[in-house]
């Protein structure tokens, strides 16, 4: 029996060093545990046959008005970062789908997720906006004001100059040079003044949120 | 043997699901391997089924290529509070509860946000008391068999 046990063992560290070709799929079992969970949870299932039927009820809209409206969402997110110390997802495309390292990614081109950090045959891993090593130039509001946002489980954007016009419900876009430009990433919650610093905090309350994400869409 | 292959499966499933958003809690993850692997040591005393099954939680829960500082923690803090579930003198209960807070410092040592670690270990508590009294029901039906 030891024996066994001994051969299982180099069997998985041999797995361990040969996990580029296993990671995809790994990250499909994890999808298909997310569908049974998901028929597990009644609210859930019913809220994704809501967005369903509702992105059907568009699709008839649009034919009937003649003007094809579809999701342009169409890479499945497979799975999230197991630990708390990062926030990354996988999604179900890579090398096969022309994906490569940089690339952003969206929920309909609009709203900003976050950046594709890995990729593999069939499927990437994406550093998303809520991870605390994510830093990106942002501008905030109408006047566009320049800020640095970073993230986090309470994100934020930092530098901003004090006097600057911003106020609460300020819409924060993307102005990074290695993403597209005014890219939504959510809007300005709160903001905080340290008297004498030359510099305004203001907290962010993100567009996207990560246990909500089934489907996102890759900015080349 | 018997036993092993159910404990394989659960530990494959508490890996696959802790992968999924459906193990979000809020904006956070408990650790469900790490409290399910200590909780089966208390089924397991020898190391190589032990090891079988971290290595395989470990494999499981790697999300990127070459050697992640993550994973490697991952398996230090499932070793340690394994080590503490054995040496400590005390009731199981204790001594998984201590098990679990080690392993979760251990899991969060370089990320470490105080915020985050807390509300982690709080969940990671709540998921270990609620295994245990199912491990605890599961032997006192085992031994009234025996």
């Amino acid at each position: 029996m030891k024996i066994l046990y001994s051969l299982l063992i180099v069997a998985v560290v041999f797995a361990f060093f040969l996990y580029d070709d296993l990671i995809s799929l790994k990250f499909q079992g994890s999808a298909l545990v997310s569908g049974l969970l998901g028929n597990l949870v009644a609210s859930d299932d019913l809220k994704e046959k809501m967005n369903e039927l509702k992105e059907e009820n568009e699709a008839l809209r649009a034919q009937i008005s003649q003007a094809a409206v579809v999701s342009t969402d169409k890479v499945k997110v497979y799975s999230s970062y197991p630990f708390n110390s990062r926030k990354n997802i996988s999604i179900a495309g890579g090398e096969d789908m022309g994906f490569k390292k940089g690339d952003a990614v969206t929920i309909e081109n609009k709203i900003l997720v976050g950046q594709i950090v890995e990729v593999f045959n069939s499927s990437s891993v994406v550093k998303t906006i809520y991870d605390p090593e994510w830093e990106i130039a942002v501008r905030v509001g109408e006047k566009e004001i320049d800020g640095l946002l970073k993230g986090g489980l309470s994100p934020r954007v930092d530098l901003i100059k004090t006097g600057a016009q911003i106020k609460e419900g300020d819409i924060v876009l993307s102005a990074s040079s290695d993403l597209p430009y005014g890219l939504k990433i959510g809007k300005i919650k709160s903001l905080k003044e340290t008297a004498g610093a030359p510099f305004l905090e203001a907290e962010v309350e993100l567009e996207v949120r990560l246990n909500e994400l089934r489907n996102v869409s890759v900015y080349p | 043997m018997f036993r092993f292959i159910p404990s394989i499966v659960l530990v494959v499933f508490a890996s696959l699901t802790q992968l999924t958003s459906y193990a979000f809690v809020g904006s956070l993850k408990p650790d469900f391997t790490l409290v399910v692997l200590l909780l089966l040591s208390f089924v397991y005393k020898d190391w190589l089924r032990r090891a079988t099954l971290i290595f395989l939680a470990a494999l499981i829960l790697k999300f990127g290529p070459g050697v992640e500082v993550q994973n490697v923690l991952f398996i230090i803090g499932t070793l340690l509070g394994i080590f503490v579930i054995d040496k400590v003198p005390s009731t199981k209960l204790i001594n998984l509860i201590l098990a679990v807070i080690v392993g979760t410092l251990t899991v969060n040592i370089i990320n470490f946000e105080v915020r985050t670690v807390l509300v982690e270990t709080l969940y990671n508590l709540i998921v270990a008391l609620l295994l245990f009294t199912i491990y605890r029901l599961w032997i006192g039906k085992y031994e009234k068999n025996q």
